[in-house]
């Protein structure tokens, strides 16, 4: 690794916590418009309190304070690693989160993986033959995958799966106590629910990054030396062709979450996306703006990790900016 | 020779260019234009040529402030034309127009040939709509186009008859000077001829100064007043045209005379037909 | 522009795609005549009918209300298109004018406003726009019961779609006029002295037209998604007004007695956005001078 390739490492993540810094407090303003401050709720749930008690319950909690300076303390507060607590679970939002974060990252790494597992092939191979019926087929696919409501999906999938065939559960996670064969029959329909959208997602960018690498010069010259088209393929075309995917596979991150929110909801998976909507429809603003930095987070990560890898894959970029 | 001050005047001119250096590796610097003084005076044509990368057309964009100098400044009739603003900067783009190498760029695809030539009526607010009209038609009338081809797209031209359109949209405001960017490199040797004859007649009619930067010196001894060698962004050489194609002064002007197959225009010892 | 057309109706794809949209246009704007014709507004509630299957009275049945489910179809096509086509509009053209801004400013200016567009970017959609969605009018200066009622409903989420689905037309744009600046024609129009204003308007948006409609077609049948996720999660448009969205909000109570009244709404939802995407998908192809099929 040469000393360019550090600086800028450091200078993106640099850059990346700037921007988190910025979305923290874009964030925090925005939860801010939800209905109501904490000490509302408190007056609807006790209507004894007085006036007095109001502002002295308000200027315990510095909701007297300004926006800045009450952004300023969250912050502080945040950064040691205190969140505040959440009213609707009456815990510290650290201890509530943690087991919604862990089903979260499960359900989105499985289907993360399968549909990069099935997308890249399909689309790899049907770009070997464009117009042809298997290519159409797989267009049509990924077109379909990408159309479709996600939540409509699983509720089809549910009526198939769970109300007419019996053949899996509709909701939760089967943790309970069902073991590890239970925990996957409960993961299965939100897992392939989701994967049926991000593959389509993913086969059309893989499938159009590699028709426009096949049809570059370089290609038809190692054909030509006589290359057969397999290895052409796999050891020369789709290198090149991964770049451009790799950033797009990054950035579909975000979207993933917001599959995965509509997914939960549907089979009342206990994940992050679930918690963000009932701590929002609940009020619980302390969770809702710890739910919603997370997820701004792991997609900061996730644009962060798709840069790095491009600067280490591009052979370009490696060999030090000569050109 | 001249009382007022020559329309456009450069003095120590000097840009430099960063190389492009990719992600990490730092650019080298590479110096355009060093320490360059040229003149064009009312009424003359002058010459600026040199091979392929020596300038010439960044030059021509310091000139047309289309980019900023690093060091040096230009003067527009005596005045620094970084400081003109407003009215006084509009009098400059309108007195000072620039023709383009490639005519299948300099013209928007999206507009109408009308459109294009109008356009500095409309940003300098001259005439009306009747009026531009009348003035589009004349433009195109006198670089040898018909009125109707206003209504066309530029696509539908060919690469001489868009650069006439390219030179119809210089002179309609009526400006005092043109700067000519290799305008013929473009063109069929066969349209050159028409096209120099066009510019040749042009510049009577209408009493303009031209800046015509080539690399073709046949070019250059048939409409230059004034010749300007330039080499590396350095200029080697100015002087009246017939002074330094006949006895040139600077060995780097010499080798170009040499090499340089002339175009047509007269026989030179050793050259080609 | 003629090229364009041409090579557009060369993709039967593309062309039946567009069909259909115009199609579902006319039976959307023609909901009301449907309606009389049935004799069953869309929120008429008939609880001695519900469930019921096809009718010459209620052609596709009628929902857990009574309902007739054809006219609430209609009357929510509706709601989608007019969200879709106004949402992806009003994107394109906040889009269109940063990404003009950044490209034309070039350095500094461009660079922030770049880092910015990423920011927002990087917000997870789905979170964000429930918050918006749940968000106190009030709170933002706005007369309380903003954007409640059926109008207001559309106005919102109208709203919500624009201030975050801009970004990609921006980036597009941002794209296009950094490219665009450095062309002759552009150059010749700055040595007349052009103003910059001039220069974004005449020059750069007309030549960057193709893809931002292509984009803004994309946008359609995304902007369409969005709001029928946002009415299933009671977010959206408020029942009795009749989405796509919302009539599949109780589909999961009702699974068990009325399965099929799960399919319509769904099924059309898809058939729309897919028919955005082929139509969309088909003006980049007319717009690529390599397309790599051509003409089917």
């Amino acid at each position: 690794m040469n000393r360019g390739l550090l600086t800028f490492i450091a200078a993106r993540v640099v850059q990346t916590a700037i921007v988190l810094l910025l979305m923290s407090l874009a964030v925090y303003l925005l939860i801010g418009l939800m209905p109501g401050d904490p000490v509302d709720l408190m007056i609807a749930g006790d209507p004894r309190l007085t006036p007095d008690d109001i502002l002295r319950l308000r200027a315990v909690y510095g909701l007297d304070q300004p926006l800045w300076s009450r952004y300023i303390a969250w912050l502080g507060a945040a950064l040691s690693g205190d969140l505040g607590a959440s009213r609707l679970y009456a815990r510290p939002v650290l201890d509530v989160m943690g087991p919604f974060f862990l089903n979260t990252c499960v359900l989105m790494s499985v289907s993360f993986a399968l549909s990069v597992i099935v997308a890249v092939p399909l689309g790899v191979w049907a770009a070997r033959r464009p117009g042809s019926i298997a290519d159409r087929a797989a267009n049509a696919f990924a077109f379909a995958g990408i159309s479709m409501p996600v939540f409509w999906l699983g509720l089809v999938l549910i009526i198939v799966f769970s109300v007419l065939l019996s053949w899996l559960p509709a909701s939760g996670t089967g943790r309970g106590g069902g073991g590890a064969f239970d925990a996957v029959r409960h993961l299965m329909l939100p897992v392939i629910t989701l994967t049926i959208h991000e593959t389509g997602v993913l086969l059309r960018y893989v499938r159009s990054a590699m028709i426009e690498t096949l049809r570059q010069d370089f290609v038809r010259a190692i054909r030509a030396k006589g290359a057969s088209a397999g290895w052409v393929l796999w050891r020369h075309a789709l290198p090149n062709a991964m770049l451009p995917v790799i950033t797009i596979v990054a950035l579909s991150f975000g979207g993933l979450f917001s599959g995965a929110l509509v997914t939960e909801t549907i089979f009342a998976y206990p994940g992050m996306g679930r918690m963000i909507y009932d701590s929002v429809m609940g009020n619980d603003f302390n969770l809702a703006l710890a739910g919603l930095l997370i997820a701004t987070v792991l997609t900061l990560a996730a644009n962060l990790a798709a840069d790095l890898l491009y600067a280490w894959l591009d052979p370009r970029i490696r060999i030090g900016g000569a050109r | 020779m001249m009382d007022s001050p020559p329309i456009l005047a450069a003095e120590y001119v000097t840009k430099r260019f960063r190389k492009d250096s990719g992600l990490f590796a730092r650019g080298e610097d590479v110096t355009a234009l060093d320490d360059v003084g040229i003149v064009l005076a009312a009424g003359e044509t002058l010459a600026l040529v040199g091979e392929s990368g020596s300038g010439k057309s960044t030059l021509a964009r310091v000139l047309m402030r289309l980019v900023r100098a690093d060091d040096g400044r230009v003067l527009f009739r005596g005045t620094d034309i970084a400081r003109l603003r407003g009215a006084d900067l509009m009098a400059f783009r309108r007195a000072v127009q620039m023709v383009f190498q490639d005519p299948f760029a300099s013209l928007n695809p999206r507009l109408s040939v009308g459109r294009i030539v109008a356009e500095p009526l409309a940003i300098h607010g001259i005439g009306d709509r009747a009026e531009r009209r009348k003035r589009v038609a004349a433009a195109l009338e006198s670089v040898g186009l018909a009125a109707a081809d206003a209504g066309r797209a530029p696509h539908a031209f060919s690469g001489g008859q868009r650069q006439r359109i390219a030179i119809a949209r210089a002179l309609i405001a009526e400006p005092e000077a043109i700067v000519l960017d290799e305008p013929m490199s473009a063109l069929d040797v066969t349209v050159q001829r028409q096209i120099l004859g066009l510019l040749n007649d042009l510049k009577v009619s209408h009493r303009l100064a031209y800046l015509f930067i080539t690399h073709d010196l046949g070019v250059a001894r048939a409409l230059a007043d004034r010749v300007a060698v330039m080499h590396r962004g350095h200029i080697v050489e100015t002087g009246a045209a017939e002074a330094v194609f006949g006895s040139p002064v600077d060995p780097y002007t010499a080798r170009l005379l040499a090499a340089i197959p002339v175009l047509g225009a007269g026989r030179r010892t050793g050259g080609a037909p | 522009m003629r090229t364009l057309l041409y090579r557009f109706s060369g993709q039967r794809a593309a062309v039946a795609s567009l069909a259909f949209l115009v199609l579902l246009a006319l039976l959307a704007a023609a909901a009301p005549l449907v309606a009389w014709a049935l004799g069953a507004d869309m929120t008429a509630v008939d609880l001695y009918h519900r469930f019921a299957g096809p009718s010459l009275a209620h052609p596709l049945g009628t929902d857990e209300l009574g309902r007739d489910v054809l006219v609430r179809l209609l009357y929510g096509a509706r709601v989608s298109l007019a969200v879709g086509l106004i949402g992806a509009l009003a994107a394109s053209i906040i889009g269109t004018l940063v990404g003009l801004g950044a490209g034309l400013a070039g350095g500094r200016v461009d660079s922030i406003v770049m880092r910015f567009t990423d920011g927002v970017i990087a917000l997870p959609l789905l979170p964000l726009l429930i918050v918006l969605a749940a968000a106190d009018p009030t709170k933002l200066g706005l007369p309380p019961g903003f954007g409640r009622g059926s109008e207001g409903g559309l106005l919102r989420i109208g709203i919500i779609v624009a201030l975050v689905g801009w970004t990609t037309v921006a980036r597009l744009v941002r794209g296009a006029a950094l490219s665009l600046r450095e062309r002759e024609f552009v150059l010749a129009a700055e040595a007349q002295g052009a103003s910059r204003l001039r220069i974004a308007f005449v020059h750069l948006l007309p030549n960057a037209a193709g893809p931002i409609v292509a984009a803004t077609a994309l946008a359609v049948g995304n902007v369409i998604l969005i709001e029928s996720v946002l009415s299933f999660l009671g977010l959206g448009i408020q029942p009795p007004a009749a989405s796509w969205g919302n009539m599949l909000t109780n589909a999961q109570d009702m699974m068990l007695s009325a399965p099929a009244l799960a399919f319509y709404p769904g099924l059309l939802i898809l058939a729309t956005v897919v028919a955005c995407n082929v139509a969309g998908d088909g003006i980049e192809a007319a717009l690529d001078p390599r397309a790599e099929t051509g003409r089917d």
